[in-house]
This record gives C-alpha cells, sequence and structure tokens, in this order.
C-alpha cells in the first residue's frame, strides 16, 4: 500500500481549491483535495510537504477541475466543456486526419468516449476521469485523439483489401525472411558501443529523424528547442557517431583505412537488408513509410 | 543534412527490439512531456522510451498543435540562448585558422567602426539641441528617447505614418520600467486589487535586439553581439543614448520637430515605425518581432498558457489560462502580472481575448466567466456575466 501523502497546508488546500474553481461545479473542498492527493500519489508518493505543494501548483487546477466535474456527471461542467473545446476537437481531428469525414468520425468517436457512454452499466465511464492536470487539457484531448488515431489505423492497417494491395503491388509478396546477418561483428559491436553512449534526447532526436521521418520543426517542436538547434544537433551527433565508430574499431584491431572501409562496404550492403528489416516491433514506418522510402530510393539512385 | 551510416539506422531499429519498455506513459505523460511540463527525471524517462518506442513517438508528433510560426526561415535568427551557444559551435568556427582570420577580421572591424561612432556620440550629446536638418537625421532633444535600430534608414514618405505617430505618443504617459530599475518603484502605488509582480526578463530568452526599448538596450548588447557579432558592429549609431528615465511616451511624434520637415525626418519617423513591435501567440508563448515580421524572439512563454494580446503603442496585454494577465508597458521587455479580481475573488477561468479602449480601459473576455472590465489600467474590475 502506498504512503497516504501528508495532508497540504491548510491555506495551500484552501488557495488550490479557489484557483480551480471546482465550487462552481458543484465539487467540495474535501472533493477536490481527494482529487488532487491521487494525482500527487500517482506521479510522487513520496513527496514532502513542499515537493507535493510545488508539484500541485504547478497542475492545471482549473482544467482539472473541470474535467472531473464532466467525469462525475456535473452538466454545467459539461457546458462548459462543450462550449470549450467541441470546435477545438474537430479543429484537432481534421488536423490529424487531413480528411473532413474521418475527422467528425473521430472526434465523435472521442466525444463519446469524454462523455462516459457504458451501456453494459448505467454507471458513466468517462475518460475525463484520466486527466490529472499535468500538462493542459487540450494537449491532453490531442495526445488521446492521436492515440485513437494510431490506434485506429493499426487496425485498418490489418483489414487492407485486395484491390489495395494489388495497388501497392504486394498481394503476392512472400513473408519477409529474417534479416541476414549484418557481417562484421565488429561493425555492430563499434556500432552499438556508440549508440549506448548517447543520451535518450540524442536517440529520440535520431530515431525520429533518420527512421520515422520526421521534419526538424517537429522534432524541434516536441523537444521544445528551435529547428535549427535540432539541425545542428543532428549533424553534430552524425560525426560524432562515425568518428566514434571508427575510433571503436581501430580499438577492435581494424586499421583505420580498413574501419572505414568497413563502415562503407556496410552502406552499400545493407541497404537492402533495411527494406527488409522494416519490421520493428512498433512500426516506426506507419506513416512515414512513404518519406523514409522515397528518401532511399534517391540515395539508391545517388548511388 | 548529414547523413549517418546506415549501420546506425539499423542498430537504432534493432536496438528498439529487446529493450522496449511495453509500459507505454500514459497519455498525461506525453503531453506534458511535449508542453515542456515534466520534471528533469520525468523527462529523461519518458525520453528513454520515446527513442526506442516507435508508437509513442508517433503519438507525440501527430499531438503537436498545428504549427503557426510565422516563418520558418525568419525564426532561423530567432535567439535562445541554447541556439546562442550551439550557434557558437558552427562548423565552420570549428577548423582553428578561419577562427583566428574571423577574430582578426572581427577586431579590425570593431577598431574601424567604434571610433567614428565614440565620436558621433560626443559630438551628439554636445549638440543634443542642434538644429534639424544639419544632421542626416532627425535631430533629438536630449531628454528624446532613442532609436538605435540598427537597421537600415527607411526613405518612404511620411504622410501614411502620422496618426500612428500620435497614437504611440498618446499611449504612453508612464514611465516603463527597465531591467536594471529596482521593480520596487514600480509597485509602490498600486492598489490591493493590482498586485503586480516583476518578471525578470533574465527568463525571457532574448533580449530586445535592436533596443526599441531604450532602457533595455545595453543589456542586451551582450546576448545580441553573441547572435550577431557584426550587426551592432556594423550599424552606425546615429543618436545619442538618452538618460534612462528618458520617457518612452516622447520615443515617436515628440522627435520630430515642427521645423525639420526634411527628407531625413521622414526617414527616420519611418523607422521609428518600423521598430513599433508585432507581436504573435505560437504554441502559448508570447513572440515578438521588431523587424516587421522577418524574425521573431519569444519574449515570453509559459508553457502553453497564454492564449491572447492586445496592443497599445510600447504596451502590451497578454492573457491566459486561468486568469493569467500579464502588461508590459516598454515593448515587452518588462512584465508585470495582474491579479484581476473583484471583492477579493480573484478570476480563474481562461482569457480568450482582450479589448482595450482608450485611453485606459482594457476588457476580458472569458470562459464561462463572464466580461471583465477595468476602466483604470487593470488597477480596479468590474463583471458583467
Amino acid at each position: 500500500m502506498p504512503p497516504r501523502a501528508q495532508p497540504e497546508r491548510s491555506n495551500d488546500a484552501a488557495e488550490f481549491y479557489l484557483r480551480s474553481g471546482a465550487t462552481a461545479y458543484g465539487i467540495s473542498a474535501e472533493q477536490f483535495a481527494l482529487i488532487l492527493e491521487e494525482v500527487q500519489r500517482k506521479y510522487i508518493p513520496a513527496a514532502l510537504p513542499d515537493q507535493r505543494a510545488e508539484f500541485l501548483a504547478s497542475l492545471r487546477l482549473e482544467e482539472l477541475a473541470l474535467a472531473r466535474a464532466c467525469a462525475a456527471g456535473s452538466e454545467r461542467a459539461w457546458d462548459d466543456f462543450v462550449s470549450r473545446y467541441r470546435q477545438k476537437l474537430h479543429a484537432m481531428a481534421l488536423h490529424i486526419t487531413r480528411e473532413a469525414t474521418q475527422a467528425a468520425d473521430l472526434a465523435d468517436s472521442l466525444f463519446a468516449d469524454l462523455y462516459g457512454v457504458n451501456t453494459r452499466s448505467s454507471a458513466r465511464n468517462s475518460k475525463l476521469a484520466f486527466y490529472t492536470g499535468r500538462g493542459s487539457l487540450e494537449g491532453w484531448l490531442r495526445t488521446v485523439m492521436a492515440q485513437e488515431f494510431v490506434n485506429r489505423y493499426r487496425k485498418q492497417k490489418r483489414n487492407v483489401s485486395l484491390e489495395e494491395q494489388t495497388e501497392e503491388g504486394v498481394q503476392f509478396v512472400a513473408h519477409a525472411p529474417e534479416p541476414a546477418s549484418t557481417g562484421d561483428p565488429r561493425l555492430v559491436a563499434a556500432t552499438d558501443e556508440a549508440l549506448a553512449e548517447l543520451s535518450a534526447e540524442d536517440r529520440f532526436t535520431l530515431a525520429s529523424y533518420y527512421l520515422d521521418g520526421r521534419t526538424l520543426a517537429e522534432i524541434a517542436c516536441a523537444l521544445g528547442l528551435h529547428e535549427s538547434s535540432v539541425s545542428r544537433r543532428l549533424d553534430r551527433l552524425s560525426a560524432g557517431l562515425r568518428k566514434r565508430i571508427l575510433a571503436a574499431l581501430r580499438d577492435l584491431g581494424m586499421s583505420h583505412a580498413q574501419a572505414v572501409e568497413a563502415l562503407e562496404t556496410d552502406v552499400r550492403d545493407v541497404g537492402i537488408d533495411l527494406r527488409a528489416r522494416l519490421t520493428q516491433e512498433s512500426s516506426a514506418t506507419t506513416f512515414n513509410s512513404r518519406k523514409v522510402r522515397a528518401r532511399d530510393a534517391d540515395r539508391a539512385n545517388n548511388d | 543534412m548529414t547523413e549517418v551510416p546506415k549501420i546506425v539506422h539499423q542498430r537504432l531499429r534493432t536496438g528498439a527490439r529487446p529493450g522496449v519498455d511495453r509500459d507505454h506513459p500514459q497519455s498525461d505523460l506525453l503531453n506534458a512531456f511535449a508542453e515542456q511540463a515534466l520534471s528533469q527525471t520525468e523527462r529523461e524517462n519518458v525520453l528513454a522510451h520515446l527513442a526506442l518506442c516507435a508508437e509513442c513517438r508517433d503519438i507525440v508528433v501527430i499531438a503537436l498543435p498545428p504549427m503557426t510560426v510565422p516563418e520558418p526561415a525568419a525564426l532561423l535568427e530567432a535567439e535562445s540562448p541554447r541556439n546562442l551557444f550551439e550557434g557558437t559551435r558552427r562548423k565552420s568556427f570549428l577548423w582553428p585558422g578561419l577562427r583566428w582570420a574571423a577574430l582578426a577580421a572581427g577586431i579590425a572591424v570593431a577598431v574601424f567602426f567604434a571610433r567614428p561612432e565614440l565620436q558621433h556620440l560626443k559630438t551628439a550629446a554636445i549638440h543634443a539641441s542642434a538644429p534639424a536638418g544639419a544632421q542626416s537625421v532627425p535631430d533629438l532633444t536630449a531628454s528624446q528617447a532613442p532609436v538605435d535600430n540598427g537597421s537600415a534608414p527607411n526613405s518612404g514618405p511620411a504622410k501614411s505614418q502620422a496618426p500612428a505617430l500620435q497614437e504611440m505618443t498618446g499611449t504612453n504617459p508612464n514611465r516603463s520600467v527597465g531591467m536594471n530599475q529596482n521593480p520596487a518603484s514600480t509597485t509602490a502605488n498600486t492598489s490591493d486589487n493590482h498586485q503586480p509582480k516583476q518578471f525578470g526578463n533574465a527568463n525571457a530568452k532574448e533580449p530586445i535586439p535592436n533596443a526599441s526599448s531604450p532602457l533595455i538596450a545595453d543589456a542586451g548588447t551582450f546576448s545580441h553581439q553573441l547572435a550577431e557579432p557584426t550587426r551592432n558592429q556594423m550599424a552606425p549609431i546615429v543618436r545619442a543614448k538618452p538618460p534612462l528615465d528618458a520617457p518612452l511616451g516622447q520615443s515617436a511624434g515628440a522627435q520630430l520637430q515642427p521645423g525639420a520637415e526634411s527628407k531625413e525626418s521622414a526617414g527616420s519617423a519611418t523607422e521609428v515605425l518600423k521598430e513599433s513591435p508585432q507581436w504573435t501567440i505560437v504554441a502559448g508563448a508570447l513572440n515578438r518581432s521588431l523587424d516587421g515580421g522577418r524574425t521573431w524572439q519569444t519574449v515570453l512563454g509559459m508553457q502553453n498558457s497564454l492564449l491572447c494580446y492586445a496592443s497599445r503603442g510600447r504596451h502590451v496585454w497578454v492573457a491566459g489560462h486561468a486568469g493569467a494577465l500579464l502588461h508590459s508597458a516598454d515593448g515587452g521587455a518588462t512584465w508585470t502580472s495582474i491579479t484581476v479580481s473583484r471583492d477579493g475573488q480573484p478570476l480563474s477561468a481562461d482569457v480568450t481575448s482582450i479589448s482595450l479602449q482608450p485611453p485606459t480601459a482594457i476588457s476580458l473576455t472569458t470562459v464561462g466567466k463572464g466580461t471583465w472590465s477595468s476602466a483604470d489600467d487593470g488597477k480596479t474590475w468590474e463583471v458583467k456575466p
């Protein structure tokens, strides 16, 4: 059982309650304190009182109160929610799907989930009960919608019609064989070692750009950086990786010329192998396969 | 963009397989990550997962808000501290020879331009009240605010700018607060309903490069030079710096002496107008352009919490989530937080629009909490349901 959090100072609790505007939706101070305690226990179960107060102050209290009031069935809260987010949800859906019918479908289905339609039991089971006030409610709605969109896409992907398969030319494609060995194990070891030295943020940047085909702007936005910083970082990373791999290969007994050749030989050989290996468990090519394929094709032409 | 060896692609892909954490972060964590609202430890954990999980990377990127950044090319010049740091490590400057050559050239240019600039400053200080027309720029009195814009002078006609100039002049009755002034001096006369907190602009990543606010010109010089070493050096300073307490209200119209109706005066008027800041809100952060929208800098970022703004001359109000309202009287150099409250009850709803009515009336449209209006620049508030 998780340790019970210490109650925050009473003036803090009162201030949080006041700031949240929860009273307008019929949530009492005690109920709101329980909501805050639940959120705090989820993220910082063993927090000191000061940490707890700081954490709670960082939450979007007003939006949290609105979401929880909606989940609890407050009509007034739901009216507020609809007036604030209905239009936005449709705009978000259109932004994500880029197609009006799909957008309407996605937005309506999410709206139903948010309202909490549950036919088996009479109780409403609203998704809004999962909002914890970390980040904006609007951003959370976008994320939930994106998740729903990805799930739908994956489901549809499994049910591709024969016509579509024929158009894509993959109707009679055999199952992808297990990828062949990359070649020199020393190269693999050197590369793994170089990648392991990178920070998580650097690996995220590399994977987003080189595997997912994301744009600099998208990566920059996700990391809270400027595009030019991401661009410079990618330059620095690719140069650094190359240097580290070469150094590691030399440590493994290769001469400089051999190390360079191993790296370049691999570039030529692995090209085909890579296409066969687009089977990452959570496929990175879902949304950007065309982009990446086009880039690989360009590269092959250039070679 | 430099390509990485394909073995790196391959190992990045295959590296994701065995190590991927199947316990995906929940939507609220992914959203808080994208909104930069996580603690450092949480952020590291989420990034470690994202580096391995293409599915979550997809969700994060798909859920990003539509990008409304004015012009990516223009934003390349944005000068965040991070960019400044990374900008100093540009590839070309990694070559030692080029680095030294650039340094020598920089010193030569600085020496060449610094001397006439100093002489000019002296001249301007001595002849501060010299008649107009004798110089290539309109004359300024000693108490007039300067325009140290560093941009090319515009010699367009002044006809169409007259109303705007009057507006700029008429809407700045109060003196502004510089970064190096004591904030307490500005808070002394505030009422209970108007409880300002000074937001030091240390957090605002970019000091105003062109110093359209004269009071922060000195404070902004260092960072600006780091980013664009030649701009300040190359552009001759054409006017003397004012005393720190020069009233901003005189910055535009008052500079134009009645008798100075030369083309140079018209050109300078255009210059002043060009410096009137432009504003936009991108992803909850307030951005400002001092050069007609060519480049933008983030002046106030509050984690996606800003929703609307309104400006009048150099005064700008910005508002957002949970009744947040901030005011700057000096073009965004310093900010004052205004507590919007009525009978001790603070406004807690999101503010979706601000409208300004001359001379000092403000009204805020909120979500579900009516319209809040103030007739005295935000000191006291009335609520209309």
